[in-house]
């Protein structure tokens, strides 16, 4: 008799933890909990860095295959991306925060940004794997690149000269590097090799990392694992503090760039926007982040 | 460790696997060749010699048939813009209605022994132009820009234009261009309304099966294709990261997001210099805009493609004729660079070298020689000249420059050097230009890259033993001529009553031009499919010397241009070493 009570008591928690599971989510299993499709989801754009994040999102969200959600958001790059939202032509973009220029197009046009950080970047520096330096500070990176620190050894390293890359003036990380580590007008002469152009011209250019001894580069954290010297070279910690998902997530690591999801300050309130915005913070948004190799802002 | 076990059979175990274990380490510690430690393998993408030297064009004749957007044959070609301009709004739109906007083609060939194979082929080429009417690429935006029902505009340019890409070695690569105007889902995107949406489709077919030849197919067997392509497009676009910025890599090709791997199924076609991959909507990373990219991965001693589908002593063809053989040119990329800019008393000098650091050595030490050679000679020549521009136009209004260049490149087992050397003194007021003194000398040298020989090649080393080089290359140039000016003839509607070179009363003269012409022969370089020379003396002056005349007459101006380059179908390859 205590026996079939046992049983029956176990069966009746085992139903119920079942109804229990099944209430907590009112939709089908692998169905979002916010759901659009084509006609309902706003106008997309934004940086080709964030492209990956963003198409994902959409194939999320209108549960679709991420090939055929890829038509559905444009990606006009940083530039383009801030002109169609002012413009009115795009509702959401994913960028890093405006420039000046960009912030004087918006105030020209009587438009307010509003801005949500929810991914972090890292600006990592990167050595060749066999160097026995692991972590430099802000101040050292910056006398490098100063000119003022030229052999390893000063940093408690190997005898050997440094060479430190750069990369040309109009990218991301060489933005980056005048933001966090060095002003342009401090900043040394890049090496440099010859590349002959169209028309048989030759000049000088930004020579690129090659992963010599003393060679140290730099750029985005999200981009290491793509680099072509991925597993030849090794990440520099700044101040102790090495790059991770976690120490970038959290911004305990000290060079961190957020990225935004920005939208017109007049967006009302009930809007589908605010909702995705609300989904980009939510647990699963941070998900589908970590899967497209991001690093999703942490709660601090 | 294995002692303080107390079973004997337990440390008898222990130990073996104790040396199990430093077995496999070191086994894992060990590297291949060209392998590194961490076990990628680090492949050489740009060899300046290749185990192919030369290729050979396939022999059947390619015809373009012309068709409307539906794939039908054109009853009739339409007229030329410039006419179409002319006509009135009735005209203009007949027009329209028979596409006059729209350009398309596919192909057909023939020439093939096995007629069902080429059968097949056909059938292929034609149906790739059929699956691609009325497609709209998946690029990334495309529907937010067109719609999910994108309307094709028809009063503005299209094409969907299909060529051979390369048609040699028993291959036969075929690539389907289409750019079609999509009308915006919103008017005021722009004030024309519409965006041109370019896509490519490659077809690469074995003409021995007529089956398509697949990524794998193009390497050896030993080789993984993808993780060649991979290495080779990290390798290129290595710079084309970074968000915002690019640099260099392919055009300005901007990488979204991160690469990750290329697929079995890449796209690619094959090019007379290499793979030429194709970037587009089937490629995240590289989708951007509504149109494609490329990149050429050039031929290396990993792919097996020039190879792979020849058949010794067997052709494929109904044709009788001799096949034509071209040197195959790598892409190759010159990584030197030396450049002086400088003024020397005035004068403008300017001296530059590009070369590849594979080139061999003695390669190397001749161009610096060339590079660093005395040179004032030349300089002090042009000084009085620059003296008298001077005088007459005044300092700020008078140049004098001295120029040399010297560039290499590689054809087949050969290293070339292009050597360019210009001296100028003149004057310019901007009222009147004199030119006091110009000079321009060219001399081209051919090395050897597979022979220890300092010295550039000689005329006589490109035909075989016993072989009379001076009388095949005379031959050459008189039927160089001779083609040229009834092409000549041909395009500008003449008649064929021309005197024909070489014969009549002119043929003395003709023979003592030829004689005059090969001994100014000072060097050649050789190129895919021809032999360029290079000249001591102006072939221009040795003409109006030979003939008497102060200027050429317009109808003879090919003697002296068309003797410059010689196609090696006009010497006979089988007597040619470079093919060997």
């Amino acid at each position: 008799m205590r026996k079939s009570i046992y049983v029956i008591l176990a069966l009746v928690a085992v139903l119920s933890l079942g109804l229990l599971v099944g209430c907590g989510d009112q939709t089908q299993p692998g169905e979002p909990a916010l759901l659009l499709t084509p006609d309902t989801i706003p106008s997309i754009d934004g940086a080709t860095a964030l492209a990956p994040f963003y198409e994902a999102m959409a194939a999320e969200l209108m549960s679709m295959d991420i090939k055929e959600a890829r038509q559905y958001v444009m990606c006009s790059k940083t530039d383009g991306a801030y002109e169609r939202l002012i413009a009115g032509e795009a509702e959401m973009i994913f960028c890093s925060l405006p420039s000046r220029e960009q912030k004087a197009s918006a105030e020209a046009a009587g438009f307010e940004f509003e801005m949500t950080p929810f991914l972090n970047g890292g600006f990592v520096f990167f050595v060749n794997k066999d160097n026995p330096v692991d972590s430099l500070s802000i101040a050292q990176l910056h006398d490098i690149y100063a000119g003022k620190i030229t052999n390893w050894k000063q940093l408690g390293g190997d005898d050997v000269e440094i060479i430190p890359y750069q990369r040309p003036n109009n990218s991301g990380s060489q933005t980056g590097m005048y933001e966090y580590i060095i002003a342009e007008d401090e900043i040394m002469d890049a090496p440099t090799e010859r590349k002959i152009v169209d028309m048989g011209g030759i000049i000088d250019a930004v020579a690129s990392y090659d992963n010599a001894e003393g060679a140290i580069g730099y750029s985005y954290y999200y981009y290491v694992t793509s680099m072509h010297y991925t597993d030849q070279i090794k990440l520099l910690a700044i101040d102790g503090i090495p790059p991770s998902d976690d120490t970038i997530g959290n911004a305990t690591y000290p060079i961190v760039n957020p990225s935004y999801v920005i939208i017109s300050a007049d967006t009302p309130k009930d809007s589908i926007i605010r909702e995705i915005i609300k989904w980009i913070l939510s647990d699963e948004g941070k998900a589908v982040a970590k899967e497209a190799g991001y690093v999703p802002k942490l709660d601090q | 460790m294995c002692r303080s076990l107390t079973n004997n059979s337990s440390k008898k175990i222990c130990a073996l696997l104790l040396v199990f274990l430093l077995a496999a380490g070191t086994l894992v510690g060990c590297t291949q060749n060209g392998e590194t430690p961490t076990g990628r393998t680090e492949f050489d993408l740009n060899p300046i010699l290749l185990e192919t030297s030369h290729i050979t064009l396939n022999q059947i004749e390619i015809e373009e048939v012309s068709v409307y957007s539906n794939g039908e044959p054109r009853e009739e070609e339409p007229p030329s813009y410039y006419e179409y301009d002319q006509m009135s709004p009735e005209e203009k739109k007949a027009w329209q209605e028979k596409e006059i906007f729209f350009s398309g083609n596919y192909l057909r060939i023939d020439g093939l022994k096995d007629k069902e194979v080429q059968d097949a082929i056909n059938k292929k080429i034609k149906q790739l132009y059929f699956d691609n009417i009325g497609y709209l690429p998946p690029y990334r935006g495309v529907k937010v820009m067109f719609g999910d029902d994108p309307k094709p505009r028809t009063d503005t340019y299209s094409m969907m234009s299909m060529y051979a890409e390369s048609n040699f070695n028993n291959i036969l690569s075929i690539t389907l261009h289409c750019s079609i105007p999509y009308e915006y889902k919103d008017a005021k995107n722009s004030e024309y309304n519409y965006e041109h949406v370019a896509w490519v489709v490659p077809l690469n077919i074995d003409l021995n099966t007529g089956e398509e030849i697949t990524l794998k197919q193009v390497f050896h067997n030993h080789v993984d294709a993808i993780e060649y392509l991979n290495y080779a497009f990290t390798k290129t676009t290595a710079g084309s990261y970074d968000g915002e910025g690019f640099w260099g890599g392919v055009d300005d090709l901007q990488l979204v997001g991160r690469f990750d791997t290329l697929a079995e199924d890449q796209k690619y076609s094959i090019t007379p210099y290499g793979l030429r991959l194709i970037l587009d909507y089937e490629i995240p990373v590289a989708d951007i805009g509504f149109y494609y990219q490329s990149m050429i991965v050039p031929y290396s001693n990993e792919m097996a493609i020039l190879e792979r589908f020849l058949t010794e002593n067997k052709s494929l063809y109904t044709s009788q004729e001799k096949p034509e053989k071209n040197l195959l040119v790598p892409e190759m990329r010159g990584d030197q660079y030396l450049e002086t800019s400088e003024v020397a008393d005035g004068i403008d000098i300017y001296l530059r070298a590009s070369y590849s650091s594979k080139m061999p050595e003695m390669i190397i030490d001749r161009i610096q020689a060339l590079y660093e050679k005395d040179r004032s000679a030349e300089i002090e020549k042009v000084k009085p000249y620059y003296q008298e521009a001077r005088a007459e136009f005044g300092r700020e209004n008078s140049r004098a420059e001295f120029r040399s260049t010297i560039d290499a490149g590689v054809a087949g087992p050969f290293g070339t050097l292009y050597i360019l050397e210009y001296t100028y003194a003149g004057g310019d007021d901007g009222r009147s230009y004199r030119e006091f003194y110009a000079k321009q000398s060219n001399r081209y040298e051919t090395y050897d890259l597979t022979a220890q020989k300092s010295e550039p090649m000689t005329l006589e080393d490109l035909f075989v033993s016993g072989t009379d080089a001076e009388a095949y290359i005379k031959e050459a140039m008189v039927a160089s001529i001779r083609a040229t000016v009834a092409e000549q003839a041909k395009n500008r509607g003449m008649t064929t009553d021309m005197p024909v070179f070489g014969q009549g009363e002119k043929k003395e003269k003709d023979a003592a031009y030829i004689d005059r012409l090969y001994e100014s022969i000072n060097g050649f370089v050789l190129q895919s499919n021809m032999i360029i020379f290079s000249y001591d003396e102006n072939t221009e002056e040795i003409y109006k010397q030979v003939y008497e005349v102060e200027s050429i007459p317009e109808e003879n101006t090919s003697y002296a241009y068309s003797i410059n380059l010689l196609p090696y179908t006009y010497l006979d390859s089988d007597k040619m070493t470079i093919f060997r």
